[in-house]
């Protein structure tokens, strides 16, 4: 899932400078189970600008929502309501629900309070680690399971570089080499015959350096035809 | 016009309401702008409940549970203790300062313990000031 | 309105308990008597009277001694030998136990659970002749072997599992038996407080008679700077008295770790000491926080064989109560999760110390109604606020803080 971690809040409070009504909006969805942008930290951080606001004689008056997908068109839409007389959206959803905000909201300010980290898992309660690069030609058939583009901090793709000590990685004594961590996954499967194959240097075109992503599914994209048969009912 | 003192104490019903009974019944007087909020266990205190403590116009804040290691329900007093920080923190990113609020951990025979915890919450708000937002008379 | 009992259950008409010696015989035999089954899970072969007892005759003991030998020849007592528990799961009137016995795996479920182990102690290697443990004292007395001049029993012992009850006992009897024997010999008790219940008051009078000193009080003495191997005993009214005492007895070390184990197995608290926390024998006999689970040998334990039988006793008899209810009634003070809100993320299910919240067929968190225990922690960490708590609702607490907040005062 999507993990993000909330602005610092004084970072927060310099950006809403110049607004006053100011709907702090969250997500049900992976915010909140990162813990940074659900239900929970949308009322927290509310109560935080109220009480910023009193001390300093700002007199804000501040809304929370939360919706079940901010990236979602249809739940955006449900909250028309809530935005209507506000001059700034404060999200706490990742980028793509700051986003979708703004392009339903095109009169309404939309403004980050999240800093959208990466595509990762809960470790344990409370610690979330990058997992996934989304890099477009996925290579874990030929890894083990793990990921070499940001589980390896050069996103080597032939194993180790000369830094790997002790199973760890160069950049840090708490980070585990993502080289070390494929041997031992292939050792386990029975499956060191991978390594011996050479991955050729990456073709980044499906990755983020090829410009914003679009996927089709053709099997689900409606045709002219069914959009015109659909808006006549 | 003068300004009228406000501590909220957060007690476990376990604990702390007991070391508050205890100060009772051993005759220890403290100040009536203390008022006591009992909840089943500090754990089931929310970030967002201390925070609107203060824009209430609250001076100090304490949270007071069980003793380290012997929550009556294993680790609430450890959750709360996560929770103070945190708004601790944010106090001091508002300019309110996180010494308006702290953590206690009483046993329910603790009578003298409690009041010691009451006087170092009033001494802070004689060293840090009034809350800005408090109540007026 | 929300109705405050949410849901009933049945009571599972038979009893689990988990133990070791007399308080482990007795509760089984008399929960039995009361018409009710009991499955006895031992950690060894059989049950053994523990080492604690060894040097005290007293009423009832005896008995519970014969209970012990025949306990296997009972048509309502299931022994199972070589227990090693592995999960406690359930709630009052309706738990399941899975443990290991002798290697292979098994499971049972009682409405109810004793944990019954009487400590085992352990013996101390000590570098010092002069510093022994009432039990062995008990030893070179029975052995008749040679008295010393100067005898200072001092409660409290070396090593890290010493108990919070008294061995006043243990060491009046001792100083007694010395006294008996080699009547010149100085005899000084230093107890914080001298316990003796019962019929050993007139032990404790007999002691006294006989020219034992007991000097009571916290910190009564301190090793003396000027003078090795010296005594500085501060009694409150005489005040200081020197001796050099030639045998220093203390209280042996109790081993708490098995005590310790099955107490977290089972969800309880254990202090430094290894003493599972209960409430009063007297007024609720064996009840712990956790409902329908019951120990003998909570804070209130002793070392007195007939204390512990008469704990036993009274436990058994809170047990057989909660066994013959029809129903048991939960809801009180439980929380409660929105479906719609609820985002799965699992944090209710990792936090909760008694495994209340599980997944629905949809993966959205549902709280047990009578495992919840109203703690309230999965109500403040749930980030997509779908848990509320019965009682102790958010919009409760947020308005006593206006109300507070506003008041004059007082």
């Amino acid at each position: 899932m999507i993990i993000g971690e909330q602005k610092p809040l004084k970072e927060i409070c310099d950006i809403l400078e110049g607004h006053r009504r100011i709907l702090v909006a969250g997500c049900r969805s992976c915010v909140a189970i990162c813990l940074a942008g659900g239900e929970k930290e949308v009322g927290i951080l509310a109560e935080s600008l109220r009480l910023h606001s009193d001390l300093q004689g700002k007199s804000w008056e501040i809304d929370e929502v939360t919706v079940e997908r901010q990236c979602e068109k249809e739940f955006v839409h449900d909250i028309a309501s809530r935005i209507e007389g506000k001059d700034a959206v404060l999200s706490i959803a990742c980028g793509v629900g700051a986003q979708t905000i703004q392009a339903m909201y095109p009169k309404v300010r939309a403004l980050p309070g999240l800093n959208t980290s990466n595509m990762g898992a809960p470790e344990q309660p409370g610690i979330f680690l990058e997992k996934c690069g989304g890099c477009g030609n996925c290579v874990l058939h030929l890894t083990g399971g793990i990921c070499p583009i940001v589980r390896c901090a050069k996103s080597l793709l032939n194993g180790p570089c000369g830094g790997s000590q002790n199973g760890k990685c160069e950049i840090g004594k708490d980070t585990p080499c993502a080289w070390e961590e494929i041997y031992q996954s292939l050792k386990g499967l029975g499956r060191l015959d991978l390594l011996e194959a050479n991955i050729p240097p990456k073709d980044w075109t499906p990755s983020r350096s090829g410009g914003p992503r679009k996927i089709f599914r053709p099997e689900a994209v409606m045709t002219e035809d069914e959009k015109q048969l659909r808006g006549q009912r | 016009m003068s300004q009228i003192k406000r501590v909220i104490g957060y007690c476990c019903e376990h604990g702390a309401i007991g070391a508050a009974e205890s100060a009772g019944v051993e005759r220890r007087q403290f100040s009536p702008e203390v008022l006591i909020i009992p909840v089943p266990c500090v754990g089931r205190v929310d970030v967002l409940h201390l925070l609107q403590a203060f824009r209430e116009g609250a001076d100090a804040v304490f949270v007071a549970g069980c003793l380290e290691k012997n929550c009556h329900h294993l680790y609430g007093n450890i959750e709360a203790r996560k929770r103070v920080d945190q708004v601790k923190r944010i106090l001091d990113s508002l300019g309110l300062s996180g010494d308006r609020l702290e953590l206690f951990n009483l046993a329910s025979n603790q009578g003298r313990e409690f009041k010691v915890s009451v006087d170092v919450m009033l001494e802070r708000v004689e060293r840090l000031g009034p809350n800005p937002l408090g109540v007026h008379r | 309105m929300i109705p405050p009992v949410l849901v009933r259950t049945d009571v599972v008409r038979r009893a689990i308990v988990l133990g070791n010696g007399l308080s482990a015989a007795t509760v089984s035999f008399d929960i039995a008597a009361q018409g009710f089954d009991v499955d006895l899970l031992l950690i060894g072969e059989e049950l053994v009277e523990p080492a604690i007892y060894a040097f005290q005759d007293e009423p009832g003991r005896q008995d519970t001694i014969t209970k012990m030998a025949i306990i296997h020849s009972s048509a309502h007592i299931r022994l199972h030998r070589h227990c090693e528990i592995l999960t406690v799961r359930g709630h009052a009137g309706d738990f399941e136990i899975s443990f290991n016995e002798g290697g292979r795996s098994r499971c049972v479920k009682g409405g109810a659970i004793v944990l019954a182990h009487e400590p085992d102690l352990v013996e101390e290697e000590t570098s010092e002749a002069s510093v022994v443990t009432n039990n062995s004292l008990r030893g070179i007395i029975d052995a008749n072997g040679t008295i010393p001049n100067v005898v200072v029993f001092i409660e409290g012992s070396n090593g890290k599992g010493s108990c919070p009850f008294q061995s006043a006992t243990a060491s009046i009897e001792n100083a007694l038996a010395i006294k008996k024997r080699r009547p010149e010999t100085q005899v000084y008790v230093l107890a914080r407080d001298v316990d003796a219940p019962g019929t050993f008051e007139r032990t404790y009078q007999m002691a006294q008679r006989k020219g034992v000193v007991f000097v009571r009080g916290d910190l009564s003495y301190r090793l003396s700077l000027d003078d090795p191997g010296s005594l500085i005993i501060n009694d409150p009214v005489i005040g200081e008295i020197r001796v050099r005492p030639d045998l220093i007895v203390r209280e042996a070390t109790f081993d708490i770790q098995s005590n310790s184990h099955l107490a977290r197995k089972l969800g309880l608290r254990s202090s430094d000491n290894g003493m599972v926390q209960g409430f009063s024998t007297r007024l609720h006999a064996g009840e712990t926080k956790r409902e329908g689970v019951f120990v003998c040998q909570g804070l209130n334990a002793s070392l007195l064989a007939s204390d512990n039988i008469s704990e036993a006793c009274a436990v058994a008899s809170s047990v057989s109560e909660l066994l013959s209810r029809s129903f048991l009634e939960h809801g009180a003070e439980v929380a409660i999760v929105d479906k719609e809100k609820c985002s799965a993320c699992l944090a209710c299910v990792r936090i909760c110390p008694y495994d209340a919240p599980l997944l629905d067929e949809k993966g959205k968190a549902e709280i047990q109604v009578a495992i919840c225990q109203g703690c309230g922690m999965c109500v403040s960490l749930c980030p997509s606020k779908a848990i509320d708590q019965k009682r102790w609702t958010d919009a409760r607490l947020s308005a006593e803080i206006i109300i507070v907040s506003k008041g004059e005062g007082g």
